[in-house]
C-alpha cells in the first residue's frame, strides 16, 4: 500500500472481529485492514494479533500506524479486495500455511 | 484451482477466430465454453482463461455459452474478458462474474481543440488535471456528500450530477443507460460500504486507472460517417478519455456480498468449482440484494465519472481562457465494463430476461438500440476500449451481429500479457517517465511503481483485438487515439 518508512507512526487502534470459519477470520481481518485504508487513510505496519476459540473464532489485534499524508508517504498499490482465488489456509507440521491473492 | 494446458488443448476451432470447448471436456459443464480470438491472441491466453471459462459453464441457469473475449486473461472467478447471461429466472448472479471494481468503465470526451494548441500546454494542463482529480492510495475527492446525499447519488447516478451543477442535461443521454441503471437500493449496501465511499466521489483510483489526453492521427479514422456522427472530425483533434470505476464503496459491496454468497450457497444446493465464483439464485433474497446493492455502486461509478469530467472541464477552461463549450468539450460515450445487467434477448426464436454479466467486457449494442441518442441511433453504440498508456484506445460501435451472437458485448482493453509484478521487474517506473515523455508523452503519476505496471509491453497489442472484434462483427472500428498525456493513480 505504502512505504511504512515514510509513514510516522501516531495512531493506535483496536480491532475485534468474530468468524464461524478460521478462513472467513482471515478473509475479514484482512478485509478490515483495506477497509480501515479508505474510510480513514489509516495504514498499521504493526500488529499484534491473537486468536481464539473453536468455532466461532474471535480475533483481538492491538493496531499501531499512521494517516497516509500525500505530501511525504509514497504510494504503491491500492487493494481493492481479497478474493477467494487460489485462496488456502491449512494446517502444517510447522504451524499455519496461507495463500491469499489481493485484488488491487 | 488447476492451471493445467490440459484444457486448452481441448479447444477447437470453430469458424474463423472463433474456438469452442465443448461440455463434454470438463464435468459439470451444461454449455459450451467459446473463445473470441486469433490464433496468436489464442495463444497469449494464460492456462487459467481456460480453467476459468469452463468453470463459468458449470453455473446453473447460463444460457447458451460461456464466453470469453479476445483480450481474455486470466482473472477471479470470470476470465477478464468473461460473459455470461443466465435465465432470470432460474439462473444465478455471482459477484465474481462482475469484478470487485463495479462499473468500471470508460468515457470518451471530445474537444474542438487541435494537437497544435494543446501541445504547448501539455506539461501545464496534465499538472492542473492531477491536482483537480485525486488519485492514488487514500484519495479524497471534492464533493461533500451526506449519507443521505449518497444515497441519492446511487439512485440517481450521473443525474445527480447534473443536478447539482457537476455537468451539462445533454452529457446524460450518451451514456450506457442515461448514466442510471434501474433496480439500484441502497437498503442493500452495508454501512461499511458507505462509510468507505463517501469521501471519494471526484476520484480516479490507482492500478490501471487513468485519465489521458489523446489525438486522433493521420490514418487514425477507419469509418469517416461513423467517425463524424460520434464527433470525431480531423487528423489533429485533441480527445480526453478516463478509466475508472465505483473506487471504495463498489470494492466494499463485492467484499460484503462475496462472503454472504459464500455462506448462501449451500442452502441453495449450490456448488462451484471456484470459491471466487461464488453466487445465489437471481431471484433469491441475496440474489436481489445483491443486484441491488451492485447497482447502487454502477450508478455511483457513473456518478464518479461525471464529476470527473466537471473538473476536467474547469481545467481546460483554465488553461485556454475560455469556456467548456466553446471549447466543445462534449461526452462522446460512457460505458461500463464490469457489471450484470437485466436485459431482453432472443434466444432460440424467443425473447428471454437475461442476466447479463460482463466482466471486463462492454456493452456493444447495435444500431437501433432503444437507449441510444438519436444522434447514434443509425451507427450503432460507441465501445470506447482503452489500450496501454504507451500505445492509445480505440473507438468501435457495436453490430447487429453481437446482438445475436455475444448479447451485444465486447472486448474492453488489449488484455495483460504479463503480471504486475513481472512488468516492475523489467522497467523502473521513473525511467519510463522519462522515455515516454522523449516520445511526446507526459506522465504524471501519485504512484512511480505503478507506472511500471503499466508499461506498453506489459499488454497485448490493441490493433491485434481490435481486428478480431472487426473481422468478427462483434463491433467495427471506427478511430484509433493515441497518448499524449497521461495521469495515473
Amino acid at each position: 500500500m505504502v512505504d511504512p518508512a515514510t509513514l510516522s507512526i501516531t495512531v493506535e487502534r483496536a480491532v475485534n472481529i468474530e468468524a464461524p470459519q478460521l478462513d472467513l477470520l482471515l478473509y475479514d481481518w484482512l478485509s478490515e485492514l483495506i477497509y480501515l485504508k479508505d474510510r480513514d487513510r489509516h495504514i498499521f505496519p504493526v500488529a499484534q494479533v491473537s486468536i481464539a476459540g473453536e468455532g466461532p473464532f474471535r480475533l483481538e489485534a492491538a493496531l499501531q500506524g499512521g494517516v497516509i499524508d500525500p505530501e511525504r508517504t509514497a504510494l504503491g498499490a491500492d487493494p481493492k479486495a481479497v478474493t477467494f482465488h487460489q485462496f488456502v489456509l491449512e494446517q502444517t507440521a510447522d504451524g499455519w500455511r496461507a495463500r491469499l491473492v489481493i485484488d488491487i | 484451482m488447476r492451471t493445467s494446458p490440459e484444457l486448452r488443448a481441448k479447444a477447437r476451432p470453430a469458424g474463423d477466430c472463433v474456438w469452442e470447448i465443448a461440455p463434454s471436456e470438463k464435468a459439470g459443464m451444461r454449455v459450451p465454453a467459446r473463445i473470441y480470438a486469433s490464433e496468436a491472441l489464442f495463444g497469449q491466453m494464460d492456462d487459467g482463461v481456460f480453467e476459468q471459462v469452463t468453470n463459468v459453464a458449470c453455473l446453473p441457469g447460463i444460457v447458451r455459452a460461456a464466453l470469453c473475449m479476445p483480450d481474455g486473461h486470466w482473472g477471479y472467478g470470470f476470465p477478464i474478458g468473461g460473459v455470461a447471461a443466465f435465465d432470470a429466472e432460474d439462473g444465478v448472479i455471482s459477484p465474481g462474474g462482475i469484478g470487485f471494481d463495479i462499473n468500471c468503465g470508460m468515457r470518451l470526451i471530445r474537444t474542438g481543440l487541435s494537437e497544435g494548441e494543446v501541445r504547448p500546454h501539455i506539461t501545464e494542463l496534465i499538472g492542473a488535471l492531477f491536482e483537480a482529480v485525486p488519485s492514488g492510495v487514500g484519495a479524497k475527492g471534492f464533493v461533500r456528500l451526506t449519507e443521505e446525499s449518497f444515497r441519492r447519488v446511487m439512485v440517481q447516478g450521473a443525474g445527480w450530477c447534473v443536478t447539482h451543477g457537476y455537468g451539462w442535461p445533454e452529457d446524460l443521454e450518451r451514456m450506457e443507460g442515461q448514466g442510471c441503471l434501474p433496480g439500484a437500493d441502497p437498503t442493500h449496501v452495508s454501512a461499511r460500504a458507505v462509510s468507505r465511499g463517501i469521501e471519494q466521489l471526484g476520484t480516479l483510483g490507482s492500478g490501471n486507472h487513468y485519465l489521458e489526453i489523446q489525438v486522433v492521427r493521420e490514418g487514425g479514422i477507419h469509418d469517416p460517417v461513423a467517425a463524424r456522427a460520434l464527433g470525431v472530425e480531423a487528423p489533429g483533434q485533441v480527445f480526453v478519455m478516463l478509466h475508472c470505476g465505483s473506487r471504495g464503496f463498489g470494492h466494499q459491496i463485492g467484499t460484503d456480498y462475496l462472503r454472504i454468497f459464500d455462506q448462501a450457497m449451500p442452502r441453495y444446493g449450490i456448488r462451484v468449482n471456484d470459491r471466487e465464483l461464488a453466487c445465489a439464485p437471481f431471484r433469491s433474497p441475496e440474489g436481489q440484494a445483491y443486484f441491488g446493492a451492485m447497482t447502487a455502486a454502477a450508478n455511483s461509478a457513473f456518478a464518479n465519472r461525471q464529476v470527473i469530467t466537471h473538473r476536467v472541464r474547469e481545467v481546460f477552461s483554465r488553461i485556454f481562457g475560455r469556456d467548456a463549450r466553446t471549447l466543445g468539450l462534449e461526452v462522446i460515450y460512457d460505458v461500463c465494463h464490469n457489471t450484470a445487467k437485466l436485459e431482453r434477448h432472443r434466444v432460440d426464436g424467443r425473447e428471454m430476461e437475461l442476466v447479463v454479466h460482463r466482466k471486463g467486457a462492454t456493452r456493444a449494442f447495435g444500431p437501433g438500440a432503444p437507449d441510444l441518442p438519436s444522434a447514434y441511433r443509425t451507427i450503432g453504440q460507441p465501445v470506447i476500449i482503452g489500450g496501454s498508456m504507451e500505445t492509445g484506445s480505440a473507438l468501435l460501435v457495436g453490430t447487429a451481429h453481437a446482438m445475436e451472437e455475444t448479447w451485444g458485448s465486447t472486448a474492453h482493453g488489449a488484455g495483460r500479457t504479463m503480471s504486475r509484478a513481472q512488468a516492475k521487474k523489467l522497467v523502473r517506473g521513473d525511467t519510463l517517465i522519462r522515455d515516454m515523455a522523449a516520445r511526446g508523452i507526459v506522465v504524471r503519476a501519485a504512484s512511480k511503481s505503478g507506472v511500471a505496471e503499466e508499461a506498453g509491453f506489459a499488454y497485448k497489442d490493441l490493433s491485434a483485438v481490435v481486428d478480431v472484434l472487426h473481422r468478427l462483427d462483434l463491433s467495427r472500428r471506427v478511430a484509433t487515439l493515441s497518448p499524449i498525456g497521461n495521469i495515473k493513480g
